[in-house]
């Protein structure tokens, strides 16, 4: 048995999990990486992800993959879910796989379900034009029971598919619909803005199965997270493990890893926000190997694995119920709109005896654009490690709004 | 730290790029202590073994430049705390503590003295005068490393390389001579200097000079009193002072004044305020301005021939906040040119100019600190550029076409020179014809330049901008017509002394070499004296080279004027004008010019003839001086181009001249 797993997207932390996992493997991804694979000894298949056709789909993939004996397709990026949801169900022989793969790749879709799964989820529906975000917005208000003068209620407006913050625009006032919406957007999906501490699960799933359950709780959404959350997200770990297998239950997930966010509000009522199926951004899974001790990658990849035993499973995870002695935490850093020539990392944040490590960059001088596409490229990322989680938000908080450029 | 150190011994090298930047995060607080210093200093060998300097600029330290060090340190950031690293590596590589095949403790050794010549203004700031241009945090950081390093190599070990640096940096008498006086500055200040050792009758001023004095001190002292004391009463009496010393001083302790600095500027080519305020003095009185200017018979002839009018240039010129016009003046005397009459007539009509708001800013720009006005500043470098062609830079801009230019004009074409300058300082404003258009530099595109680096003479900070613009589109227009568009160009930016005979070796055509033994046969019959009948060069041949790094990879292209061919010691050598890194630009591992010691006047650089070749892939002649092609000796025709094979030549196709590939050259 080969039991070879191919990896759709191109990751180097990937890579380097694979090798130390000691399981045949091989990179699925764009050309362009093909001579670096070649290089360093990479098996792979170059694809190209955007062309769906006749001559380009799942089963001529899977002719290029059996030279290599895959058995078992993982997804690493959004863009890739469904064509592993494709391969999978044409290597296990069963359609509604990739059926699944595109509930996670249509938050319309995935909302519908979540409802119908009996979640709480925000007021939301699929648009087609500018009209019908006003609109959208005007029967909020009258939901909310808006007073003349009083400001308009926020909508969120994001594509269908598309991973995280990529294209999500919020609009707090019908001028900023005017304004920002453009045509592109169509059609999307716009919802209303859901109160609460928002966070994310990372479920790992085997036989149906919740293994490891690790809470991120996030900061500021696209900025800052810190794993495992804290304790007021902690102490509803119970309820919230709940949630998540009822939502693996009603999306039919049986292998592999979720990514859910989720709202929860002062008065402990939890909302869905939507699920992912790859790996998550914002470095929750370097969060999760700092936190638990366990690589993340070869955890995703074992889950994956139908044919991966309980005692391998077992062996691999250590017990979520107890939470681990430190926290880890990372902050993006984005450049303020406006020239930029110099990275200061500020001094009090090397001596913190939270800092961990920073990934920034000096950039070669020239000017941050203003306007961006979801939040835009990160000139990298500060790394906190310690072991009180007030103290860590206390620092996520500050250095999310430092400007770490002059 | 060192458990990132461990965690990057254990990674593959797929990961550590991502892994040494969190590495360099966490290097950042020990760079800015002395104690943190050392216990990266400790943690090297690791460093090293876990591949820190690996897939990166710093991967060879036989590849790494001394001289490019201190501006990486000034970077900031992930590549000074790399550049500090990488010297903790050399210093661990010059203590034994670490070995490398290829890269002895002697050599590393030599690494550092050489990078701390070239950083002394680092090497010798203290915890209270931090370099300019530093924060403070980074301040901390290189005072920090430069403190370990003096530990190992103390100031007084650095004294021969100093001596070198700064005769080299004299001897080739560059128009602005800041760098060396800050040098010298540094010297004096932190330096021992043993005075007591005789002083040698110093530097002949062309010709061989014997600038290698075993003795550093003494090499050392001459400068500095050049600089600083060329005569006690300079020793003894502020530039303030100075004028008052003068006004009760005899007539014969002026004029014994006027030789010492006379002769102390002609042996460095430094001048200092002391000599403008001595200058202005004396003149109207040929006798002693002569002495004070160190001429030549033909400047002597010239001074008296122009009193009046030289008296008017100093009086207008010479300041002693900008008294590099004295060298400039006494050698535009010494050319004898003054006596043309369209240099004569151009020089005046600056008298009185007014300059454009827009030249006067840049130029006060290039000079901040001075309160001359800037016209005086201006004339002041059109004196030194008339007198030192060959001192003409193009300081960091990508500019060298047009300092080559400037220095071409000022060679033979001085009078063309002066007016473009003049036009220019007006107007703002320059134009040129091509092709029988006329090119306006305002109504063009913008040029090479980006952002311009105005630590030039006034000069270049005049031109270089306008002539940038008209050179890029002079390349413009002449480019796609299926050969090197500096065929068309170089005579119509230059002047039409430019032979109509050009060869490239680049073909644009297939982006290919061809021909290139036909190509070195044609230079070989043309610029060599064995093959070209033992013709000299008329003007000064505008050509291009390939520009290659330390480690042979084609860089680019770059410009330079062959001057001369001659033949020294049994070699036959080229001698260059390179606007770039003062001559000394390195063009191959192996291919480094010379700037002395192999029969260079000042400003020239110098290289083996088969060298210059191997690197040339343009140039003009005279298609009615071609000597006989096939004389060309074989063997060194495949000298040369094993040369470039090993180099450039990487980077290229290489066909033959029926235009098919070379079965040996392209076949694999």
């Amino acid at each position: 048995m080969s039991n070879t797993v191919a990896l759709l997207g191109w990751s180097l932390p990937a890579i380097e999990s694979m090798r130390s996992m000691d399981r045949p493997f091989v990179m699925v991804s764009f050309a362009d990486f093909e001579p670096y694979a070649r290089e360093h000894g990479i098996p792979f298949v170059a694809w190209n992800y955007n062309d769906w056709s006749e001559r380009s789909n799942a089963l001529q993939l899977k002719e290029r993959l059996d030279p290599h004996g895959a058995e078992l397709a993982v997804p690493l990026f959004e863009e890739t879910v469904e064509w592993a949801g494709a391969l999978n169900s044409l290597y296990r022989d069963d359609p509604r796989l990739l059926n699944r793969a595109y509930l996670c790749r249509n938050k319309a879709i995935m909302k519908r379900k979540a409802l119908l799964a009996g979640f709480r989820v925000g007021l939301f529906e699929e648009v087609h034009t500018v009209e019908q975000v006003h609109q959208f917005m005007k029967r909020l208000n009258e939901a909310h029971l808006q007073l003349p003068g009083e400001e308009d209620a926020w909508v969120h407006l994001k594509p269908f598919s598309a991973a995280g913050t990529v294209g999500h625009k919020l609009l707090r006032s019908h001028a900023s619909i005017d304004e920002r919406v453009i045509p592109a957007d169509f059609p999307c999906l716009v919802e209303s803005h859901l109160p609460g501490l928002e966070f994310s699960c990372e479920a790992f799933i085997h036989d149906g199965k919740v293994r490891f359950l690790n809470i991120t709780e996030y900061v500021k959404l696209g900025y800052s997270n810190f794993v495992p959350a804290g304790t007021q997200l902690e102490g509803q770990r119970d309820r919230i493990r709940a949630a998540i297998e009822k939502l693996a239950r009603a999306f039919g997930i049986e292998y592999g890893m979720i990514h859910p966010e989720w709202f929860l509000t002062e008065d402990d009522e939890l909302s869905f926000g939507e699920v992912a199926c790859r790996i998550p951004g914002g470095h929750i899974f370097e969060l999760i190997e700092a936190a638990h001790g366990f690589d993340p990658i070869q955890a995703l990849v074992l889950c994956s694995d139908p044919k991966v035993t309980d005692d391998e499973i077992r062996a691999f995870f250590p017990s979520d119920e107890k939470t681990p002695e430190q926290y880890a935490g990372s902050v993006m850093v984005y450049p303020k709109p406006g020239r930029i020539s110099r990275l200061e990392v500020p001094e009090e944040l090397k001596e913190d005896p939270y800092f961990h490590s920073h990934t920034l960059i000096s950039p070669h001088e020239h000017k941050v654009s203003d306007t961006r596409e979801g939040f835009g490229n990160h000139y990298g990322t500060v790394f906190f490690q310690g072991t009180d989680p007030d103290r860590m938000r206390e620092l996520l908080v500050h250095y999310q709004d430092t400007d770490f450029f002059a | 730290m060192d458990e990132s150190v461990e965690a990057l011994l254990e990674a593959s090298p797929l990961m550590r790029p991502e892994l040494v930047r969190r590495l360099l995060s966490q290097v950042d607080l020990l760079t800015s202590t002395r104690e943190g210093v050392e216990h990266l200093y400790a943690a090297i060998p690791r460093m090293v073994e876990g591949g820190v300097f690996e897939d990166g600029p710093w991967a060879h330290p036989g590849r790494l430049v001394p001289a490019l060090v201190a501006g990486t340190l000034r970077a900031g950031g992930p590549t000074m705390l790399m550049e500090i690293l990488s010297e903790l590596r050399i210093v661990a590589l010059a203590e034994g503590r670490i070995q490398r095949p290829g890269y002895s403790a002697k050599r590393a050794r030599r690494f550092l003295e050489e990078m701390m010549v070239a950083s002394l203004d680092m090497v010798l700031a203290d915890h209270t005068t931090k370099p300019d241009s530093l924060s403070e945090k980074d301040g901390a950081r290189v005072t920090a490393l430069m403190d370990f390093l003096r530990e190992r190599i103390p100031v007084r070990a650095l004294k021969p390389g100093l001596a070198t640096e700064i005769s080299l940096l004299c001897l080739q008498r560059p128009i602005v001579t800041d760098r060396a006086l800050d040098l010298l500055r540094l010297v004096r200040d932190h330096v021992p200097i043993d005075d007591h050792a005789p002083v040698d009758e110093g530097l002949p001023d062309d010709g061989d000079p014997e600038w290698e004095d075993p003795d550093p001190d003494r090499r050392l002292a001459v400068y500095l009193n050049a600089a600083f004391t060329p005569s006690e009463a300079v020793r003894a009496h502020s530039v303030g002072e100075y004028e008052a010393f003068l006004d009760s001083a005899s007539p014969s302790t002026i004029e014994a004044e006027c030789r010492a600095l006379g002769l102390t500027m002609r042996q460095t080519g430094l001048a200092v305020p002391h000599h403008a305020v001595l200058a202005r003095r004396v003149a109207s009185r040929p006798a002693l301005l002569g002495a004070l200017l160190g001429l030549n018979p033909t400047g002597e002839a010239e001074l008296r021939r122009h009193r009046e009018f030289v008296a008017e240039l100093v009086d207008r010129a010479i300041a002693p906040e900008l008294p590099r016009g004295c060298y400039g003046l006494g050698r535009l005397l010494d050319r004898g040119i003054l006596s043309q009459q369209p240099v004569r007539s151009g020089l005046q009509r600056f008298f009185g100019l007014e300059l454009h708001p827009e030249v006067e800013g840049a130029i006060r720009l290039s000079r901040p600190d001075a309160s001359v006005d800037a016209a005086g500043l201006l004339l002041a470098d059109v004196i030194a550029v008339l007198g030192q062609p060959l001192g003409v830079g193009q300081g960091r801009n990508p500019t060298c076409q047009s300092a080559r230019g400037i220095s071409l004009w000022s060679r033979h074409a001085p009078g063309k020179l002066l007016d473009m300058i003049r036009s220019v300082a007006r107007s703002h404003d320059l134009t040129m014809r091509f092709e029988g258009d006329v090119l306006r530099a305002s109504e063009l595109g913008l040029g090479l330049v980006k952002e311009f680096d105005h630590n030039l003479d006034a000069v270049s900070v005049v031109l270089v901008p306008h002539l940038d613009r008209i050179y890029n589109e002079m390349m413009r227009r002449a480019a796609w017509r299926g050969d090197d568009p500096h065929k068309w160009v170089n005579p119509a930016m230059y002047g039409h002394w430019i032979p109509t005979g050009f060869l490239s070796a680049y073909d644009y055509a297939t982006d290919a070499i061809r021909d290139y033994e036909g190509f070195l046969r044609t230079f070989y019959a043309t610029h060599h004296p064995r093959y070209n009948r033992g013709h000299d060069l008329a003007y000064p041949n505008p050509v291009g080279i390939f520009l290659t790094s330390a480690t042979g990879e084609l860089i680019g292209f770059h410009a330079v004027s062959i001057l001369r061919v001659r033949e020294v010691r049994g070699s036959t050598r080229v001698y260059l004008f390179n606007p770039n890194s003062e001559g000394r630009q390195r063009w191959h591992a192996d291919i480094r010019p010379t700037v002395a010691g192999n029969g260079e006047r000042p400003g020239e650089s110098s290289l083996p003839f088969h060298e210059f070749a191997s690197i040339l892939y343009a140039f003009h002649y005279n298609p009615s001086d071609v000597g006989e092609l096939d004389a060309v000796d074989a063997a060194e025709v495949d000298r040369v181009r094993a040369l470039s094979e090993s180099s450039w030549g990487d980077s290229y196709r290489w066909v033959t001249a029926a235009g098919l590939p070379d079965a040996t050259e392209t076949g694999g």
